[in-house]
């Protein structure tokens, strides 16, 4: 459990058609973002991660300034401590599962380095992927090296932009166990309101390029109710 | 068959091959990556030995390089003699006109390199040389092939430039190609057909490399 | 060039209209096609200029080394006449049967010089400027088919300077690129054509000492009217007699070529 307040953000992005405007704060360790296509959900994430820059605002993780347009400070994306998973695990081709997890941690000597990758792959029990190149993995396995690789690093934050909209449920809790047991606190975009109802999480709700609704999630997704029983029952039904 | 001129082109092919690579992949990096409003004209300015003939790029690299041109005066203060009529001025000469062959490759392999791969690496702390080193360049290794193949056979096969202003030096500047020049021009097919044939056999020789490597890369990515 | 234009568009007109007017071409110019010698580039196109003043004719000039143009010929190329910078050239056209001549006829003497830029440390250049041991380079044509190559080669060896300057040369495939080499100032010096030497760039920009006449063999200048089906052959013959001529052997000297005879 994580005490405080982990990200601190206010940023301004995009003129004309698309502009962006948020300012929120993340406190508990499992918060979804959550909103229609196109409300910004994803630009949101890049600017947390550091791979587009805000025209205006401060981003903030556990005290730590990481983006001050005022006085021009920018951190690289590398030196963050922010993990960014995507829907496409964008895995490197031509390095193995392991390779691919060892990747963020050149510092480590390589007794640690090695220590840490098995670790990672233990997490989330791609042990057995170890030698394989992603050409060799199903959509699930490479969710899951692509997590072991983004957490490897030890971030203070993970970013999940839908990874998981392809796997069925069984993998989705699985992996959720696995992320949970890391302790690193997530901001997880989905579409799927019945996911954040049922854990019962934060929510943050975006529309058009702004922060709507913020807090517990049965609380800010209440007016979506109607929407979220029938996910729920559609999802029954399925199962049935 | 003069054997000094075959080792001399050979040399020339390797040292402009191998110094076109170094000069050329940041160059293509920049190229492909930023967004600079400079990048076309950039772009346009490397394509441009293409466009002139050999022999008239070569005459404007003897004036450039020569004792008229305050770079050619610094050369010549330097090193005590002008870079025309050396082997080095031919490497000089050479990576002026095979750059379009090594830049276009690498600009086309590096653009095509899924830009989440590339985040991903700025995301787990790569520096842009490790970004380089370690996904960029083995991810495009067909089309870095490709240039090189490119460089070296354009450069065995180079005559305008190197005639121009080479000076034909023998064990300096008298390449194979210049070889056969002289020896057509002096009625000697019989010798020119020889040195000719050798010539072909590299540049085959060098094609068919990069053929069949390239087609093993390409069913390696089709069965993943 | 205003003649040349107006001349390159009656043949254009000409060939256009040709084969549609079959019947009535006499009021048509007539077409002489010349191979020379790349040499002769800076010295031809006056000569010719007075040649087809009458507007009758209409003259082609390819330039280019004598070996190419020999080749050329010899492989079909359709040229009338051919003004070689040698004998030699000629003398294989001759071999392969295709020259109405049995001997090439001499339409003029080359003379090698030695030159030097303006702006170069050789300010009282002469013959000895090429004993200078601190020379770096000396440009020559190749001597194994350019003749002021092998003029050149051979006067070095006449004045036994070869083995002194042998190091230092840098060879150009043809006697315009020597020109290029030495006037570039890439070379010091250059043993180059007088008609180089007498262009009205090279003029300004350096200065140059004759080299002995009796050092090297004559650059001969030879010509042959190329014998294949369809040829202009009265008017390659007019041409040669115009060029014998004593007004145009004049000006030839005055360009720096010296007569024949």
């Amino acid at each position: 459990m994580v005490e405080g307040t982990i990200l601190r953000a206010d940023v301004r992005y995009g003129r004309g058609a698309f502009v962006l405007e948020a300012r929120f704060e993340l406190r508990s360790d499992w918060t979804v973002l959550f909103g229609p296509s196109g409300a910004g959900k994803t630009t949101l994430l890049r600017i947390v991660s550091g791979l587009i820059a805000p025209d205006r605002g401060r981003i903030s993780l556990e005290q730590r300034v990481l983006v001050d347009t005022d006085t021009r400070l920018s951190v690289a994306p590398g030196r963050r401590g922010i993990g960014f998973v995507t829907q496409q695990a964008a895995l490197f081709p031509h390095l193995t599962a392991q390779a691919n997890v060892a990747f963020g941690l050149q510092s480590l000597t390589d007794d640690r380095l090695e220590a840490r990758v098995g670790e990672m792959l233990q997490l989330f029990d791609a042990e057995s992927l170890a030698d394989r190149k992603p050409d060799r993995l199903s959509g699930g396995e490479k969710q899951r090296v692509a997590l072991a690789r983004a957490l490897a690093p030890q971030p203070a934050l993970l970013l999940l932009d839908e990874p998981f909209a392809a796997l069925d449920a069984a993998a989705r809790s699985a992996i959720a166990e696995s992320l949970r047991a890391s302790g690193v606190p997530v901001l997880y975009v989905s579409h799927d309101l019945a996911d954040a109802w049922q854990m019962n999480v934060d929510a943050i709700v975006l529309e058009a390029g702004r922060i709507e609704a913020q807090g517990p999630a049965r609380d800010v997704l209440a007016p979506y109710r109607e929407r979220v029983l029938e996910q729920l029952g559609m999802e029954r039904s399925v199962r049935a | 068959m003069d054997l000094q001129a075959l080792a001399l082109t050979l040399r020339l092919a390797v040292v402009t091959t191998a110094l076109l690579l170094v000069i050329a992949v940041p160059v293509a990096y920049w190229i492909a990556f930023s967004g600079s409003r400079l990048r076309a004209l950039v772009e346009a300015v490397s394509t441009l030995p293409l466009l002139l003939p050999p022999t008239v790029l070569g005459f404007y690299l003897l004036v450039l390089l020569g004792p008229r041109t305050p770079f050619g005066r610094a050369w010549i203060q330097l090193t005590g003699h002008p870079l025309a009529f050396s082997f080095t001025g031919l490497v000089v000469g050479s990576v002026i006109y095979s750059f379009p062959f090594a830049v276009q490759p690498l600009v086309a392999g590096f653009s095509g390199v899924d830009t989440a791969l590339l985040e991903q690496a700025r995301l787990l702390g790569a520096s842009r040389l490790r970004l380089l080193r370690a996904v960029l360049l083995p991810l495009t290794a067909r089309s870095v092939l490709t240039a090189a193949v490119l460089c070296f056979t354009h450069t065995v096969g180079e005559f305008g430039v190197v005639l121009m202003i080479g000076g034909d030096i023998p064990g300096a500047t008298r390449t194979l190609s210049i070889s056969i020049y002289d020896q057509v021009q002096d009625f000697a097919y019989t010798q020119a057909n020889r040195t000719a044939l050798v010539l072909v056999v590299i540049s085959v020789a060098a094609l068919v490399l990069l053929y069949s490597r390239r087609r093993h890369g390409l069913s390696e990515a089709r069965h993943g | 060039m205003f003649e040349n234009r107006r001349g390159f568009l009656l043949a254009a007109i000409a060939v256009i209209t040709l084969p549609l007017a079959a019947q009535t071409t006499s009021a048509a110019p007539r077409a002489l096609r010349i191979a020379a010698a790349a040499d002769l580039q800076p010295v031809l196109p006056d000569v010719l200029a007075r040649f087809t003043a009458d507007g009758n004719i209409h003259v082609d000039v390819t330039y280019q080394s004598s070996a190419t143009l020999a080749t050329q010929i010899m492989n079909g190329a359709p040229f009338d006449l051919f003004l070689a910078a040698d004998l030699s050239f000629p003398q294989r056209v001759i071999a392969a049967t295709l020259a109405e001549e049995a001997q090439p006829i001499t339409y003029a003497r080359g003379t090698l010089v030695l030159w030097t830029r303006n702006d170069s440390r050789f300010k009282n250049l002469s013959m000895d400027s090429l004993r200078d041991p601190d020379l770096k380079s000396l440009a020559v044509a190749n001597a194994e088919h350019a003749p002021y190559g092998r003029a050149a080669q051979a006067a070095l060896k006449h004045l036994g300077l070869y083995q002194q300057v042998e190091s230092k040369l840098v060879i150009a495939e043809n006697i315009a690129q020597t020109a290029q080499y030495v006037e570039s100032g890439n070379a010091e010096l250059g043993l180059i054509s007088l008609t180089s030497a007498l262009t009205p760039r090279l003029k300004v920009s350096g200065h140059c000492v004759v080299v002995p006449q009796d050092a090297y063999p004559p650059i001969l200048q030879g010509a042959v009217i190329v014998k294949r089906a369809g040829a202009n052959s009265a008017d390659a013959h007019r041409f040669l007699d115009f060029l014998m001529s004593a007004p145009i052997q004049s000006q030839l000297a005055d360009r720096g070529l010296a007569p024949a005879k």
